[in-house]
């Protein structure tokens, strides 16, 4: 005769299954079938269980598309033959008396559950942690064994709500019409909870018979935030089935209790904030109302911090004591979407500013340090930088000359409407290929000293303006050389350098965060740059394009506003109108918005990427 | 007696990406790493001033991450950690100098970007000079140094920086015999002065010598925190059950 049948859902998990099956196929009790319920696993669980239905015939394998466990599980049960059924995990391992003792009590008792401790084993530490709330003490009744009315006060509260501590009689499964549910996760709640009050008399045997592995990372917990509702659908399936079997009353207390334990420890336990803040909405939204946790008084709650974690929610719609894993607070749940990530949009604003506030004479003499530190090796120092631009501007020139003559462009010299433009784009392209590895290049401060990053790029865009003030008196020089000088506009000019440096350091922030982090991003953001010149009206006029749609189009880089600029600083006077002035500082602001929000994001995580 | 260090509830998640570019991804939606993996679970544990606490543990048992933590290098996923007083790290010694610098100039460079200012530096760059004894070396490009020698450089820098909190992470190893000798010396003087230190080592007998208290650090948790002599005990059980 078949003593217990063990059913086993069985999904991915061919690291633990040989070491699990050893462990029930060693068993002391030798009068037992195992059935394992194969849910579509991927990896090479399928082999491991053929394997051992080769090698032992107490071992059946069901195959099922996958399913859950849930539905796993009631197929194994459907096709049981054994007295007992002992319902078990796939990652879990057990003392070798486990089923004799669960057994022996049962047979002993004539009881129709039989309830053992077990404990949790991490992998991490190899460490076996107690877990005393397998069998809560304090709520066990004077005898054992005792019927569901003995407990019916804490028939939620003194068992945990999983399976495979429990050893049930199977007559009394398959009589009671209680299943498992097909939900992604919380599938067993509803059984072993019915169960728990279906049976006649429940026994315990107080020994730690199994190890529970500890939740591996990952794998479960992303299930979990993927079906966030489950947990609900089964406090609320529970319920229904209660009342249908007129039981709701008599336990009612202890399964508010529970339910309001249990949603609240799914709030906890969701990392995301968005899922955990959907959750947070329905319970005050819905699971509450549809729970009518209105009409329980305070002391109908066993734990008064759990009850004032119900309040917060239902009138606040956020948690009261906990933070989320940012350590934000969870936002009140009154506000739209859109206000919380404004919300989080001016933390970083803040942070940044505050940061650069804070770190003003370390930001000046980091930005002389990088620029000696670029030129330390060659005994011409900065002045290279000066000739490569000579060099560069006298190619074009030259160019410009054999192939075009020297013409007019918007009324001017042609080699001062190039080098008005060319001066600031030099400026500008340095911060965009230079400026831009500000946090990469710098990875040994990162990684050891502890340094305000977000100023790292503010830095580098600063060192490189220090550097780029020859190149602005180069422009000078030539202007005059060409009789220019009594055009030009010092109020024009100061202005566009500001305008220079406020888009160079938003874009900077937003840049360099990426190249830090993201080595595709460096090499896409390489050979946009290449193109780029092409793109502004340094060698060549936007006047001469015929299509509006392709001016605007150009137009929609702020760094065209800065070029223009300077050569209305240098030549043209004031040109630019309202409309485009306006569309730059708010293409700035939002740059900067962007960079804060996104440096805000990394900075806890900059030591560990970069 | 007044703490120097109090670690609260810390964990720390490291994410791993498949692509780099997934980051890209998970800095606006939080979504797209491939794993997340907890390095540290829940530490607790207190540091007095005047206290020489060692941190053992098997490689990836979270001692470096831990350091780092507590240096405010990285930050913590979720819990707190509090410091009193000015931080001295002897990570990654190395780190942090430019490799076109003279010995002097990194001094003067890493110096600053550790926030200290010139006059600080000028007070103890002829200590550091003398410490290190790397004779004509000392003004030469770094880029001419043996990876001792800049590893020489950094520890100098990190003590005379008059710390009050030092973290040593595995770095009594720095150097040739002679220095070992000397950065030995100063670590005790370092100690005499009642400064707190945590001290990561894989050595039995430097814990011993050092350390009057140990934290035994295992797969990210606290396994043991107490007498030296029991702390290593059990974690060389551990070593030998492991095998």
């Amino acid at each position: 005769m078949i003593k217990v049948s063990v059913i086993v859902p069985v999904y991915n998990c061919e690291n633990y299954l040989s070491e699990m099956l050893d462990s029930i196929l060693n068993q002391s009790m030798k009068e037992i079938e195992v059935i394992c319920v194969d849910d579509g696993s991927t990896d090479g669980s399928a082999q491991i269980l053929k394997e051992y239905a080769d090698k032992d015939a107490r071992v059946t394998v069901l195959t099922q598309e996958n399913a859950g466990a849930g539905i796993a599980r009631n197929a194994g049960i459907k096709i049981a033959q054994g007295k007992y059924l002992s319902i078990l995990d796939s990652d879990d391992w057990f003392e070798p008396d486990m089923l004799e003792k669960a057994y022996q009590k049962c047979e002993q008792d004539r009881a129709d559950l039989c309830v053992f401790r077990s404990d949790r084993f991490d992998a991490d530490t190899m460490q076996h942690e107690d877990m005393p709330e397998t069998i809560k003490r304090e709520y066990l009744p004077g005898q054992v064994p005792f019927t569901p009315q003995d407990i019916s006060h804490c028939a939620f509260q003194i068992f945990i709500g999983w399976s495979w501590d429990k050893l049930y009689r199977r007559d009394l499964v398959a009589d009671s019409g209680i299943q498992f549910q097909g939900l992604r996760t919380t599938n067993d709640a509803f059984f072993v909870f019915l169960m728990n009050l279906q049976a006649e008399k429940i026994t315990i045997v107080d020994e730690v018979l199994a190890h529970h592995r500890a939740d591996l990372t990952g794998s479960l917990s992303a299930t979990r935030e993927r079906s966030w509702d489950c947990c609900f659908k089964a406090v609320s399936a529970i319920r229904q089935e209660l009342k249908k079997r007129g039981r709701y009353e008599q336990v009612e207390r202890s399964f508010i209790n529970w339910a309001l334990n249990f949603l609240l420890w799914n709030v906890y336990s969701i990392h995301s904030a968005d899922i955990k803040e959907k959750l947070i909405c329905s319970m005050r939204e819905t699971y509450f109302k549809e729970l009518e946790f209105e009409k329980y008084p305070k002391e109908y709650f066993y734990d008064p911090h759990e009850y004032e974690e119900y309040q917060t929610i239902s009138r606040l719609g956020r948690l009261g004591s906990q933070t989320d894993t940012n350590g934000e607070e969870n936002p009140a749940f009154a506000q739209s979407r859109l206000v919380i990530r404004s919300k989080v949009m001016m933390q970083g604003i803040k942070y940044v500013i505050q940061e650069h506030k804070q770190n003003i004479p370390l930001m000046v003499k980091m930005a002389f340090m990088n620029m000696d530190r670029q030129t330390v090796r060659s005994s011409l120092g900065m002045l290279w930088t000066y000739i490569h631009d000579i060099i560069y501007i006298l190619v074009f020139v030259a160019f410009r000359l054999l192939m075009a003559g020297n013409g007019n462009v918007m009324g001017m010299n042609s080699t001062v409407y190039m080098i008005t433009g060319m001066i600031p784009w030099f400026f500008i392209n340095d911060v965009l290929s230079q400026g831009s590895m500000a946090i990469r290049s710098n990875k040994g401060i990162v990684q050891s000293i502890r340094f305000p990053v977000t100023v790292l790029p503010t830095i580098e865009v600063f060192s490189i303006f220090l550097k780029r003030i020859f190149s602005f008196a180069m422009l000078f020089v030539v202007v005059t050389a060409f009789g220019y000088l009594r055009y030009f506009n010092p109020v024009i000019f100061v202005y566009y350098i500001i305008c220079a440096l406020a888009l160079a350091a938003a874009m900077n922030l937003v840049i360099s965060a990426f190249v830090a982090v993201s080595d595709d991003f460096r090499q896409l953001y390489d050979a946009i740059l290449r193109v780029l010149i092409y793109t502004m009206p340094i060698l060549w006029d936007f006047s001469n394009v015929r299509s509006i749609w392709i001016n605007v189009l150009l137009r929609i880089n702020p760094m065209v506003y800065v070029v223009k600029g300077f050569r209305d600083a240098f030549v043209l006077g004031p040109t630019q109108d309202i409309a485009y002035t306006a569309y730059f500082w708010v293409c700035v602001v939002l740059i900067f918005m962007a960079g804060s929000y996104v440096q805000d994001r990394l900075k806890k995580y900059y030591a560990d990427f970069v | 007696m007044e703490k120097a260090i109090i670690v609260k509830n810390l964990s720390k998640n490291f994410y791993f990406f498949k692509q780099d570019f997934r980051i890209l991804q998970w800095l606006f939606t939080k979504k797209g790493y491939e794993k997340e993996r907890q390095v540290l679970k829940d530490i607790s544990f207190e540091v007095e001033k005047g206290e020489i606490v060692g941190l053992i543990g098997v490689n990836g048992a979270g001692k470096s991450t831990m350091m780092k933590l507590i240096a405010g290098i990285t930050y913590p996923s979720s819990g707190e950690v509090e410091v009193n007083g000015k931080v001295g790290s002897l990570i990654n010694l190395s780190a942090g100098f430019h490799p076109d610098y003279t010995g002097r100039k990194n001094i003067y460079y890493k110096g600053t970007i550790m926030g200290m200012s010139k006059t600080e530096i000028d007070g103890i760059i002829d200590e550091i000079c003398d410490f290190v004894d790397l004779g004509d070396y000392f003004d030469q490009p770094l880029r001419m140094y043996s990876s001792g020698m800049s590893a020489r450089l950094g520890f100098a820098l990190a003590v005379y920086s008059r710390p009050e909190i030092l973290l040593i992470d595995e770095v009594l190893a720095v150097g040739d015999k002679n220095f070992q000798k000397k950065s030995r010396q100063k670590v005790v003087e370092m100690f005499q002065q009642k400064k707190s230190v945590i001290f990561s080592s894989h050595s039995d007998e430097l814990i011993r010598q050092f350390c009057s208290r140990v934290v035994y650090l295992r797969g990210g948790r606290i396994v043991f925190d107490g007498d030296v002599e029991e702390g290593l005990l059990k974690y060389n059980d551990d070593l030998r059950g492991k095998k």
